[in-house]
């Protein structure tokens, strides 16, 4: 992400909104605060809202700093400390795949991860890894298969032996659950 | 102290110790060594699978993953100019010049030493220092660790990358989602909005594992297909006795450095490594020579690096506090296993603590062993490529995420945490702070609220007694400091400075 003024801008003013939301709402409906408290400092709701306004100063000043920031006028050269920066924005940019390629292939992969996730509750942890490790391989360009099977198969089943009978932990099966 | 020696050496001589250490070392220098694992990852990773051992077991061999991890840095960074830890970026410098004029060999052997040699001091340090500390600890009240930890906050917030307001960012979201569950003096609920699963607070390793392994593995599928990494073979003859002498100076003053900055919260490897380069390179007769290839240019970093590992051990040990991400780790290692580091350990459990010295320094040994035996094989770690190494820690995360609880709502967790981390890694906002004031939110809530209830509602209570006010200055002086590099940093960058 090639940060810029509009950056800061909404994430100071996101961050403001989130405290505000949290100083308002959240606290009064979240924290149930008993009636008998000598003193407010000790009350439950007192130290949330004391880091929901150190939050609300941290958005105010990113906020500030995106109004008044990257006000280079344009055509003029950078200074030289600025363009090292920029340049090793640039090159650390030049790792990425292009904006839409890269949101599409890390939204695929957030399907993933919740997909993994009710998965694991139907099928088991055992079938839900191996069928994600074909996914997230093959995602990622693996192309090997006789690679990637047999890695599906071995890396879930090892960790199965080793945390049902090693370290005694019950692993869930999911719909398998009665072939344990 | 003899009885609680012998205590030690009985809790410490098993079996199981022995090889915890060893494949500890070897996890970390493994993980270490591939490229986009991090030494917090390893550990993180390696922590559910210490749930059924023995306390003095399970931290030793996260120990040894910590350990080994440091060095493990070193390898890639010779071989690739890809440093496997960000504490080995300054390894690069001279480590790969070197290993393209064909001396990679050597350049690896002289790591090994430098690495070994400042461990060493390290835990020496550590055992020296941590026992002294803690006993001066017993003087403090809750007024007293509310101050410490509050000054432990700033240095945090004060390292946490270029940009000082997000690290405070950062550090307040782990302060806020510290707060979850019920609260700690009354009992009432926070946050927590009808569901039970949540009365006990976010659980810390499915926070750690979302935060510091799911965003490297989500971050993989934005970049560009990897490129063949073009690996120099181990040429070249070893570094000799005459290599280690001629290095020597920098490598006890590299130790030292990283002692003295790993020992405060907050620093770490990668700063003591500059550091310890930078006064090798001051100090040379021929500086020149530094950045194409110096030998002493890979000491003084790796010794700078690893002198920070047993240091960092101190505030943990004596204090609570974790000074990293990666004590912060192992503090909730010692939470997992009823333990909690402080001054009271040192009078409850002095023969745990004793068996963990021991440990620490027989890994140093095995550390010397298997970089040595197993370098040739570490160095082609670096082949395995991300596409197939970022799935096999994601079933590694689930699995360990799982096992703390039997919880699935645990695996939600730690997934929305890795969801939250990418969107702070793309922001750049820091995770470590969020980590360390996680961790160390409730130690200071509590601290607070019982200092008031001592004072009934007085806050005086707080400049009341010296140590206190020690404690003020000092996170007052730090944070003016830090102020004051960042306003340099920022009129450096304005246009017309120029």
């Amino acid at each position: 992400m090639r940060p810029n003024k509009y950056t800061d801008i909404f994430f100071g003013g996101a961050l403001l909104m989130l405290a505000m939301l949290g100083i308002f709402v959240a606290i009064p409906e979240g924290i149930v605060s008993p009636s008998n408290i000598d003193s407010r400092a000790v009350d439950p709701q007192f130290w949330p809202k004391i880091i929901l306004i150190g939050l609300a100063l941290a958005g105010a000043v990113i906020f500030i700093q995106g109004l008044f920031k990257y006000r280079i006028p344009s055509g003029q050269p950078l200074p030289q400390n600025t363009k090292n920066n920029q340049e090793q924005k640039i090159l650390i940019e030049s790792e990425y795949l292009p904006v839409f390629i890269a949101t599409l292939k890390v939204g695929i992969a957030t399907v993933g991860l919740f997909a993994y996730y009710f998965a694991t509750n139907i099928l088991g942890m055992i079938i839900a890894s191996s069928g994600t490790i074909i996914f997230f391989t093959l995602l990622g360009g693996e192309k090997r298969l006789k690679i990637i099977f047999p890695l599906a198969f071995l890396l879930p089943t090892g960790l199965y032996y080793f945390f049902v009978y090693v370290a005694d932990i019950p692993i869930p099966l999911g719909i398998f659950e009665a072939l344990r | 102290m003899f009885q609680h020696l012998a205590d030690a050496f009985e809790l410490f001589l098993s079996i199981d110790n022995f090889i915890a250490v060893f494949v500890g070392v070897a996890i970390g220098t493994v993980i270490g060594a591939i490229p986009g694992m991090t030494t917090p990852m390893a550990v993180a990773l390696a922590l559910p699978f210490t749930f059924t051992l023995l306390p003095v077991t399970g931290i030793l061999l996260l120990l040894g993953v910590y350990k080994g991890g440091l060095y493990g840095g070193s390898i890639t960074a010779i071989l690739i100019k890809t440093p496997g830890t960000p504490a080995a970026a300054c390894t690069v410098l001279d480590g790969y010049p070197m290993a393209q004029k064909g001396e990679a060999r050597r350049a690896l052997d002289i790591a090994l030493y430098a690495s070994v040699f400042a461990d060493l001091m390290s835990n020496l340090a550590l055992i020296f220092c941590a026992g002294f500390l803690a006993s001066f600890a017993l003087k403090f009240g809750p007024p007293e660790f509310f101050t410490l930890v509050i000054f432990s906050l700033t240095i945090i917030a004060g390292v946490s990358g270029d940009r000082l307001i997000m690290g405070a960012v950062s550090a307040c979201f782990g302060l806020l989602l510290s707060t979850v569950g019920l609260d700690l003096i009354y009992g009432t609920e926070r946050f927590i909005f009808g569901n039970y699963e949540l009365m006990s607070g976010f659980n810390f390793i499915p926070v750690l594992i979302g935060l510091f392994a799911l965003p490297e593995i989500i971050n993989f599928y934005a970049k560009k297909p990897e490129k063949n990494k073009s690996i120099s073979s181990l040429q070249g003859s070893p570094a000799t006795f005459s290599d280690f002498r001629q290095c020597f100076k920098s490598i006890f003053r590299g130790s030292l450095i990283g002692v003295v900055l790993g020992a405060i919260p907050g620093i770490g490897g990668a700063p003591a490594a500059f550091m310890s380069y930078s006064e090798a390179r001051r100090t040379s007769k021929d500086p020149s020579k530094f950045g194409k290839g110096e030998i002493e240019g890979v000491a003084a970093a790796e010794a700078g690096n690893n002198g920070v590992a047993g240091a960092t051990m101190i505030p943990l040990l004596a204090l609570g506090i974790p000074g990293d991400v990666i004590t912060a780790v192992i503090l909730g290692a010692f939470m997992i296993h009823g333990l909690r580091p402080g001054p009271i350990m040192f009078q409850e459990n002095i023969e745990t603590i004793y068996a963990i010295f021991i440990g620490i320094m027989l890994s140093s040994v095995f550390l010397f062993i298997i970089g040595k035996i197993c370098i040739k094989y570490l160095s082609r770690i670096a082949d395995i490529p991300n596409r197939l190494l970022y799935p096999i820690v994601l079933v590694l995360c689930v699995f360990g995420a799982y096992a703390v609880n039997n919880s699935m709502f645990d695996v939600l967790v730690m997934i929305i945490f890795g969801l939250f981390g990418y969107a702070m890694l793309r922001l750049n906002v820091p995770a470590a702070p969020f980590l360390i004031a996680f961790v160390l939110g409730p130690l200071l809530e509590d601290n607070f609220r019982q200092s008031l209830l001592l004072s009934q509602g007085d806050p005086s209570i707080f400049i009341r007694s010296a140590i206190c006010i020690t404690f003020w200055i000092l996170t007052v002086t730090t944070l003016v400091f830090l102020v004051r590099g960042h306003l340099k940093t920022k009129t450096k960058f304005k246009p017309d400075s120029q």
